[in-house]
């Protein structure tokens, strides 16, 4: 069941690779901070899960209006001579290392307790 | 449980779709990065000057496989010929033959070996004092024509410099900073081997006031490099190659 949305991934990657898609080049810092804000709300879905306290609907909504806002927020940064997107790459950074931190944590705290019920 | 099926269900599906697209976003991230760095890689390549290079090179590249070519398909042809030359040979009275191979070994194109003499010339390679004459310490093709002149004069019967067999019109001529010698350009050091009375030829070279003197003595003027003719039982001396100024052979 957890390695469906691997698959998930690896499908992504394989289609973007198979079809002829492209970003045009001027656009590929926006897509990278897309990225990163994408990973981070898939980390923090991963938490969230494990926390149990998933919720898909804000996952979802998460993940589209982190990505796009960040994009956005670089946009207007470029456009005002601004570098806002350090402030995306930064703010989105920190809270990837949180919650891969939380993860961790979590999963050891999880085999701790098997291994005390075992 | 503490999941509810369709609770965990969602989860699942979810986390799937947002890993495709995801994954989506990688790759186009990625290919736009092998792009731009293809990009730079290419860059250098398109220095103006390296690609004139470039392009030198290979026309010449091209045009010495052509050549290549070129000399294969002559060395068969030369190689029939030879063969027909022998039939015909055979078929000629002995003294025909032997006035044959004499006058090949006259005009230079049969290869010899015999007695004889080897020297090499060369420019002076210690430093030339500034108030003198760069042009005193260097070979001249002049240098070279006096000595296979001397050579011819003292008996020899084949010349060669560098393996450029002196025959019956070749020229010694000098183009810059070589030599030209039956078309082929030749620089220094200039190896010369000659077939003849090895004892007259020494003796013609080293004389007193002659050639080698005159090339190798400060007080002449000349400051060249010049070892003393060695004498050898036998030396070879290739024949000539070319054609004779568009005459066939």
């Amino acid at each position: 069941m957890i390695w469906i949305p691997v698959f998930g991934l690896v499908l992504g990657v394989l289609l973007g690779f198979s079809f002829n898609l492209y970003i045009p080049l001027q656009y590929s810092s926006y897509l990278s901070i897309a990225i990163l804000a994408a990973l981070d709300t898939v980390f923090g879905g991963i938490r969230a899960s494990l926390e149990k306290h998933f919720d898909s609907s804000v996952f979802i909504s998460g993940f589209f209006f982190n990505t796009l806002l960040a994009a956005l927020l670089a946009f207007i940064g470029v456009q005002l001579g601004v570098d806002l997107y350090l402030a995306a790459v930064f703010a989105f950074g920190v809270r990837l290392f949180n919650n891969l931190a939380s993860i961790r944590r979590l999963i050891v705290n999880r085999s701790r307790s098997q291994e005390k019920n075992s | 449980m503490p999941f509810k099926p369709d609770k965990r269900l969602r989860l699942t599906v979810s986390l799937t779709m947002i890993s495709v697209i995801l994954g989506l976003m990688l790759s186009m991230q990625y290919k736009n990065m092998r792009v731009t760095a293809d990009a730079q890689a290419k860059l250098p390549t398109i220095d103006p000057k390296a690609q004139y290079t470039a392009d030198q090179l290979n026309r010449i590249k091209d045009e010495n496989k052509g050549l290549e070519e070129e000399i294969e398909k002559l060395n068969k042809t030369l190689h029939g010929l030879e063969k027909q030359a022998g039939d015909v040979d055979q078929n000629l009275a002995p003294e025909i033959r032997d006035d044959l191979t004499k006058y090949k070994i006259m005009s230079g194109l049969l290869a010899v070996k015999g007695p004889g003499i080897t020297f090499t010339v060369d420019d002076n390679k210690k430093d030339i004092p500034a108030d003198k004459d760069v042009l005193l310490y260097i070979t001249h093709d002049s240098d070279l024509r006096m000595l296979v002149n001397e050579l011819f004069i003292a008996g020899a019967e084949a010349v060669s410099i560098n393996g450029q067999r002196i025959t019956t019109t070749t020229g010694i001529v000098c183009i810059g900073t070589m030599v030209k010698v039956n078309n082929q350009r030749i620089t220094t050091p200039f190896v010369f081997t000659a077939i003849g009375d090895p004892k007259n030829m020494i003796n013609a070279l080293e004389t007193r006031g002659g050639v080698i003197e005159l090339l190798t003595r400060p007080e002449n003027g000349r400051y060249l490099t010049i070892t003393p003719p060695k004498q050898s039982p036998t030396v070879t001396i290739p024949g000539y190659a070319g054609d004779f100024n568009g005459m066939k052979k």
